[in-house]
């Protein structure tokens, strides 16, 4: 069972492959860990098996996961894979800030957001 | 495959398909919304040759349904109506079936029936109308066409049910490659389940497109710029919908998402915020594109 909880209006493909890259880069999901099957996971959310297909390749062109055909799909060990994963995600955000400083965004007030996301975080990992 | 080529139906003069054409790969999910009265039950009749077009195509696997026992073999229809077999018991409908397709798997009917708490003997006039739905639904998928359709289909189901039956639908889509059509007034269970979605109004197709190219590639974004922008500022990208309320600039755009942060960086925004947005508003702002009043859709 994936512990992921889908909200939001984006493609549920989209939070799939971010639900997933999380419990990997959280270490919820370890390096040569066996994904659950496409069946299991489009069974676990009622959601479309294609979807989940599709969200599984897009893992593994991202190199967070590798198939072996007829076994399934496991979690990358490429340690670099997930330090990737986070240095992209610290350049975005980077970025974000920058914008938000320029249009003159206060540095408590991001410091309360940050805090707001973690809080958020930690409630949807452990709600079921 | 299904392709519906231009298919007009009437009924007392009036037309209740007015040309529509849907094309559906096999393996597909696909998601029939629109209104009551939009065509969408005329549309899965014509499907399930219930019923001959006035005029255009209806082809399964490039064969017509309609009068061709072979291809009516293929699908199931999981009809809105199921007062028809108001005489029958939960076996004598298996039975009915049974005889009908040739390949009924009764091993897989036994698998399903035992996933629900029906009782065998009793008629179906007695059931309740989730009763009726999950003995035709088991049936359905026991046929193993396929084609599957079905008409309001989670209607009078509850949710431990709908989870039951969409895992049944996983199974015979990764199994046999089943093709499902699921009419719904319902987004929320077509965008968890389906591949494609088509929107019928008034018996014409509004939309006919993959959901993901639908809901990836609509933002709804918030912006401000140091002089006035209209319509027109974007080159290159569709803005289907813009408002300023005060300084901030209110747009809603459809294209990818790198190409939309990339036209609106060019005016030097003084703050970008995306936003994705529902399916349900996605619908609201480009019927209005297509010059609906979506306070009319129901």
């Amino acid at each position: 069972m994936l512990n992921i909880r889908f909200e939001g209006k984006s493609p549920i493909y989209e939070q799939l492959f971010r639900g997933i890259s999380r419990l990997v880069s959280a270490g919820e999901l370890s390096p040569n860990e066996k994904l659950p099957a496409v069946r299991e996971v489009a069974k676990q959310f009622g959601i479309n098996p294609n979807t989940v297909q599709k969200a599984y390749a897009q893992l593994e062109q991202a190199g967070l996961i590798y198939s072996i055909p007829a076994k399934g799909s496991y979690v990358s060990d490429r340690k670099e894979t997930a330090a990737a994963v986070k240095e992209e995600a610290l350049r975005n955000a980077e970025k974000s800030l920058r914008e938000a400083f320029s249009a003159g965004v206060g540095f408590d007030e991001i410091v309360s957001l940050a805090e707001k996301i973690v809080g958020e975080e930690r409630d949807g990992g452990t709600d079921d | 495959m299904i392709e519906i080529k231009n298919a007009v139906m009437q009924f007392d003069e009036k037309n209740a398909l007015d040309g529509v054409s849907i094309t559906i790969p096999a393996g597909c999910a696909y998601g029939l919304l629109g209104s009551n009265g939009a065509g969408k039950s005329t549309l899965l009749r014509l499907l399930s040759g219930i019923y001959k077009p006035v005029s255009g195509e209806v082809l399964i696997d490039g064969n017509v349904v309609f009068d061709n026992a072979a291809m009516k073999e293929r699908v199931f229809f999981i009809n809105d109506e199921t007062a028809q077999f108001n005489n029958m018991t939960l076996t004598d409908l298996k039975n009915y079936f049974k005889r009908f397709y040739g390949t009924f798997s009764e091993e897989l009917w036994q698998k399903l029936y035992s996933t629900l708490n029906l009782p065998l003997k009793k008629r179906l006039s007695t059931f309740s109308k989730g009763m009726k739905r999950q003995a035709v639904v088991i049936c359905g998928i026991a046929c193993k066409t396929p084609y599957l359709f079905l008409d309001e289909a989670f209607d009078g189901l509850d949710p431990t049910m709908r989870i039951i039956v969409k895992q049944m639908l996983i199974d015979a889509m990764m199994d046999t490659g089943l093709t499902v059509i699921f009419s719904s007034h319902n987004l929320g269970e077509i965008d968890e389940f389906c591949d494609r979605v088509g929107l019928l109004h008034a018996g014409k197709v509004v939309f006919d497109r993959e959901l993901d190219s639908v809901k990836g590639n609509v933002f709804k974004i918030q912006t401000a710029f140091d002089a006035p922008v209209t319509k027109e500022s974007f080159a290159g990208i569709d803005v289907l919908h813009i408002e300023n309320i005060g300084s901030i600039t209110h747009l809603i755009v459809r294209g990818e998402r790198e190409e939309v942060r990339a036209a609106v960086e060019k005016l030097s925004p003084k703050l970008y915020d995306e936003v994705p947005l529902s399916l349900e508003e996605i619908f609201i702002y480009e019927m209005e594109v297509l010059g609906y009043d979506s306070s009319k859709l129901g």
